[in-house]
């Protein structure tokens, strides 16, 4: 029997039930960084033709546990039995070989090199002696891409992808290598709900076909759509761990995930809206945006919705002037604003927390605090000046505001979890009085803790008088912490809902396209 | 490796290089001796805080043509200097480097064109237009007096090039840690996507990088024709590669972002403290060509792991 | 799909140098095509056509080698250094140069694939390290290489000139790593290494390998060139290693890595080489040479640019 802390029991199946050996079964495993410990004697089994779906919060070790699972680190302790043997990746490739693959969550892929070559690099279908056999790869990848419902260009680079596109090619990519075990690690972040569904899809053919599965994700929904059992981890030890029979206890999963019974979503609270600040009108940008109309006003929390790749993201970059509209107009407080780069914007008053915090939002390189100063040192009116203690301040209490969890405002950046370094995103933009505030999925990636925090913050900024814009890609966040929601569907808004019309039903009817 | 551990380590190794020096020839720890290697290490140092600039401005940057801007601030002064006087000579001289650097800004910051290739084809239409100018309208080329003084002499016994090399140190590190602008500047080189997401204007930050890196090779090449006394073709050229390896020793990484110029400062001393070292030990070139990669591939070997989280 | 690939693999302004800059060559020198100006061009031109494709297969793998022209001064020094009178005569001194030159590609390949050192400061050293053993070798020009290679380098062998046949082949070579998986290995490290070690490839092995390679081009490089001078000079190959760079570049190769072809060092090279015979035929007094270069290399840098830019817009 494993760990349990006390008042947590079992409910369904024991993992003892006796049936043939499980597919993999990670005992005792204990993963150390430095003085960190990242998992402490935790233990996990994946069965042949089930899904065990892995939950926790971000530095509850899951993604720690599936990277070693998938052989690209080592545990310092513990073991793993495949079908009962005990074994020891020495390289992700190994691990590949064996069947164990892991589709990342941030796929990383040869942005040059064609998207069948990315799909097979390192698995290529070779003749002679090492000559690659094209015919033979493209036919594998088309048929791969096929079941996945994708209707990517298989000789596109892969740099010219969407996210979307990109997620699609990596899960392609871990199908191509026939794996027994195949771990995907928020594989629906970027989907569309449609891709979700193919998705699933592919997951119950092989499960149905003996693959066993390990699902990481933050979407309850999805999470209790598709597992037979879930495992919850907590601070590097496991929490939970029974089967789902089809429905989750989800305020259950929370309090173990957090720990903290508060950590529950909020309940709403209805602001009244002052003046408009912000009117947007037939804005256009290529085929990604036909012709957006919105309007902001001061203290209210909108809510962007819809499909991905309908254009939200373009739509927040192009307010923040990180994109050049074709056609339309941006007001702001009545006068009309134009800009060719984000610093004119942000003279404005209009910020932008973007999409991707580790390419857009974040200098990897440097530290919490110069990280958190970079917009105000960036915006300030003598160059030559530097206010040292000022600025010191303004770190401090930043980090307090925000309950960033970090060593201190010297630590890198890199280091802090997801949620965290998402905190120190938003948190740039308090020091430089942002009247309009939009943020590009803010939430993604990032666990339910933070999140809370970060939408508290939010509410904080409204209630003195911030105008906000926020895309996500979970309608249930935008249900809970939005006056209204704007729902995009093909480069236009086609739906505002308020009030009552504020639901689920409304908002996905008008993502198809289909509205009132 | 920490920046004042490598400040250290680099002093460290120019004062053992200097012993060895001593022992193996006498005179060679004569004050005379140490203040000429530090004239030359100034230059060095110079030309070094040039790509100091231009390899923090981010984007594998690094500037090519100071040697060219170099030779041209050189023969511009002083063919200027017998009709307009030294001031307004290295003025002139100084405001012809600043529009190079500004042309290379240009074309690295806004076409996109990458840092090794845009200065090195600027350096070879520069040194072209140069060997083509000088021979058509064959300038004077002698350095003024007071320029001389300032390359030639010393003030208490410490020579006047190595307390201007001081004093731009002083401005150097005031401008890239304690201004905005070395902060802006250090961003760029990190990422600029995200500094442009931060309000930078990265186009003008990195613009004026490679400005700065142009009017200072120019004024360097100014105040060199006071060392050697008069301007000539290919003044600079030496400093080219040399000053890039310093800046590398120095701890300035090629990929962009945090840096200082202490450590390359120190780098400069160092490095001429091992040129004059071998030169005065009469090894040929080829061994002074060897033991220089040598030593080069020692510090990218040390540096490479001494790091903590490698 | 041709038009395609052509497009992206970024030789269409290279091309069109290459069609601009022939136009003129021919215009200046109308015997242009005809066979001996084509033989001798070829000739001259094939060393710099071999270190100028190493160059591309390096910086394909996102590295750089700025001791390529200081190798070929090494390499053509030793092969006229080494006594001819050894058993096996020339051949033996040959394959001891092929042996040398892929020490030195080996040397490189350990600083940069296994030792993790920047590449460029790298090479920088190792450059002056093999010029310091050119310098070695030969203090002064001099030495002799034997007079049969020379032979052979002027030969025809089934109607072409060596020259283009060496450079056929090589190009041949190129097509043929670019259809294994090593070839594709190179390219994908250029690309993204982090995403080519987790999907298994041998990421330090390929890097490893780019450099080994490419010296085997170098060295028929220094074997080209030896061929012409029929002597060794410490101070020969200088102009080589900034010439790859800019060869590089005009032929569309990112020096980012991952993206370009081999084919685009081909026409670089090619383009840089007809300036300089436009240079010559126009008369352009030598002391003219140095700033017209200049001035074409920076065309060639703005139709480069302009089309990236177009390229952008779309």
């Amino acid at each position: 029997m494993h760990f349990l802390p006390e008042g947590v029991e079992l409910s369904g199946d024991s993992l003892l039930t006796p049936q043939a050996l499980p597919l993999l079964s990670a005992r005792g495993i204990t993963k150390r960084f430095g003085g960190v410990t990242a998992l402490d004697g935790v233990d996990l089994q994946a069965e042949a033709g089930r899904v065990v779906g892995l939950l926790g919060a971000n530095g509850s070790g899951k993604s720690t546990l599936s990277r070693i699972i998938a052989g690209e680190l080592t545990p310092d302790a513990g073991t793993i039995e495949l079908t009962g043997q005990v074994i020891a990746h020495a390289s992700p490739h190994e691990a590949a070989l064996r069947g164990i693959v892991i589709a990342h969550q941030h796929p990383s892929l040869a942005p040059d090199l064609p998207l069948w070559e990315n799909m097979f690099l390192g698995t290529e279908r070779t003749r002679f002696g090492g000559f690659i056999d094209r015919s033979r790869t493209r036919r594998e990848a088309a048929s791969v891409l096929g079941e996945l419902g994708a209707t990517l260009d298989i000789d596109a680079p892969a740099g010219t992808l969407t996210a979307s596109g990109q997620q699609v090619a990596e899960i392609a990519r871990a199908l191509s290598r026939n794996p027994r075990l195949l771990i995907l690690d928020e594989p629906t972040a970027s989907l569309s709900p449609a891709e979700v569904a193919r998705l699933f899809d592919v997951v119950r053919r092989l499960t149905s076909d003996g693959v066993g599965i390990i699902f990481i994700s933050h979407r309850l929904a999805e999470v209790e759509q598709i597992c037979d059992r879930i495992v919850v981890l907590r601070n590097g030890r496991g929490v939970g761990d029974w089967a789902t029979s089809g429905r989750l206890d989800e305020a259950r999963i929370l309090e173990l995930m957090t720990g903290d019974p508060e950590a529950r979503l909020r309940p709403h609270i209805r602001r009244e809206p002052g003046e408009t600040v912000l009117a947007v009108s037939d804005l256009r940008v290529g085929t990604a945006l036909r012709g957006v109309n919105l309007e902001l006003r001061s203290g209210e929390i909108v809510g962007l919705s819809g499909l991905q790749g309908q254009g939200q993201e373009e739509l927040l970059e192009t307010i923040a002037g990180f994109r050049r509209p074709a056609a339309g107009s941006i007001v702001r407080r009545g006068v009309r604003v134009s800009a060719r780069r984000p610093r004119d914007m942000i003279r404005h008053g209009i910020c932008l927390v973007p999409n991707d915090r580790h390419r857009q939002g974040l200098f990897m390189d440097q530290s919490v605090g110069d990280n958190l100063t970079s917009v105000r040192v960036s915006m300030q009116h003598r160059p030559w000046q530097l206010p040292v203690a000022e600025l010191r301040r303004f770190v401090e209490q930043t980090i307090e505001r925000l309950q960033v969890k970090t060593e201190g405002a010297g630590q890198n950046v890199a280091r802090l979890s997801g949620g965290n370094q998402q905190k120190i995103v938003i948190g740039k933009w308090l020091g430089v009085h942002a009247e309009i505030l939009l943020l590009s999925d803010p939430t993604k990636g990032v666990d339910i803790h933070a999140r809370t925090e970060i939408y508290a913050t939010l509410d904080e900024l409204a209630g003195s008088g911030t105008a906000i814009l926020v895309f996500a890609s979970d309608v249930q966040e935008l249900l809970l912490h939005c006056d209204r929601i704007l729902v995009m569907y093909e480069g236009r808004i086609v739906e505002a809902l308020a009030g009552e019309a504020m639901n689920e039903q409304r908002v996905m009817a008008a993502s198809f396209g289909r509205g009132a | 490796m920490s920046g004042s551990r490598r400040v250290l380590l680099l002093l460290g190794l120019s004062l053992a290089l200097l012993i060895l020096g001593q022992i193996v020839l006498p005179g060679f720890l004569s004050p005379t001796q140490i203040a000429n290697q530090l004239k030359i290490a100034a230059f060095l140092g110079l030309f070094a805080l040039c790509q100091t600039l231009a390899m923090t401005a981010g984007g594998q940057g690094l500037d090519l043509s100071v040697g060219a801007v170099a030779t041209l601030g050189g023969v511009l002064s002083a063919a200027l200097l017998p009709s307009l006087g030294t001031l307004a000579a290295g003025c002139c001289a100084v405001s012809a480097g600043l529009l190079v650097g500004m042309l290379n800004g240009a074309g690295i910051a806004v076409l996109d064109v990458p840092p090794l290739v845009a200065t090195l084809a600027l350096a070879s239409v520069i040194n072209g237009g140069l060997i083509v100018g000088v021979s058509v309208f064959a300038p004077p080329n002698a350095a003024g007096p007071a320029v001389a003084a300032i390359g030639g002499n010393a003030t208490y016994g410490v020579p006047n090039i190595v307390l201007v090399w001081f004093a731009v140190t002083a401005v150097a590190l005031w401008l890239l840690l304690r201004s905005a602008w070395g902060r802006r500047l250090a961003a760029t080189g990190s990422s600029a996507t995200v500094a442009l997401l931060s309000g930078s204007n990265t186009v003008v930050v990195r613009t004026a990088a490679y400005t700065l890196s142009g009017g200072l090779a120019a004024f360097t090449g100014f105040l060199l024709t006071g060392y050697v006394g008069q301007a000539f073709l290919g003044l600079g050229n030496a400093y080219v590669l040399t000053s890039i390896v310093a800046a590398a020793i120095g701890g300035v990484a090629l990929e962009g972002g945090r840096a200082s110029y202490l450590g390359v400062a120190c780098a400069a001393i160092m490095m001429t403290v091992l040129v004059s070292l071998l030169t005065a030990i009469n090894i040929g070139e080829s061994g002074r060509q060897i033991i220089f990669g040598l030593t080069l591939l020692g510090f990218l070997v040390v540096d490479r792991f001494g790091r903590p989280t490698s | 799909m041709f038009w395609t690939d052509l497009r992206r693999s970024g030789v269409l302004p290279g091309l069109a140098m290459l069609v601009a800059v022939v136009a003129l060559n021919v215009w200046l020198q109308p015997h242009f095509f005809g066979r001996p100006s084509l033989e001798s061009n070829i000739a001259t031109f094939t060393p710099t056509i071999l270190v100028c494709i190493a160059q591309a297969i390096i910086v394909l793998n996102r590295q750089l080698d700025l001791s390529l022209g200081a190798g070929v001064s090494l390499l053509n020094c030793a092969l006229a250094s080494l006594p001819t009178d050894i058993v096996g005569g020339a051949w033996t001194t040959i394959v001891v140069t092929l042996l040398l030159a892929l020490a030195l590609g080996a040397v490189n390949g350990i600083l940069v694939a296994f030792l993790g050192l920047p590449s460029l400061i790298a090479t920088f050293a190792t450059g002056a390290i093999w010029f310091g053993l050119a310098l070695g070798l030969m203090p002064q020009p001099g030495g002799a290489v034997d007079p049969g290679l020379g032979d052979l380098y002027g030969a025809d062998w089934f109607g072409l000139p060596v020259p283009l046949l060496i450079v056929c082949v090589v190009m041949a070579g190129c097509i043929l790593l670019g259809r294994h998986r090593f070839g594709r290995w190179l390219v994908a490290v250029g690309s993204n290494p982090a995403s080519a070690f987790q999907a298994g490839v041998p990421v330090r092995a390929a890097t490893f390998g780019a450099y080994v390679v490419a010296w085997l081009l170098v060295f028929l490089s220094a074997l080209s060139i030896s061929a012409q001078t029929l002597s060794g000079d410490a101070r020969l190959g200088q102009t080589y290693t900034l010439t790859s760079v800019a060869a590089v570049v005009i032929g569309g190769i990112s020096l980012a890595g991952g993206r370009g072809s081999p084919w685009g060092a081909l026409l670089g090279a090619l383009v840089l080489g007809i300036i300089a015979n436009v240079i010559y035929f126009a008369g352009i007094p030598s002391i003219w040479q140095e700033f017209f270069k200049g001035l074409v290399v920076m065309a060639a840098l703005g139709f480069m640019v302009f089309g990236q830019l177009r390229r952008r817009m779309a």
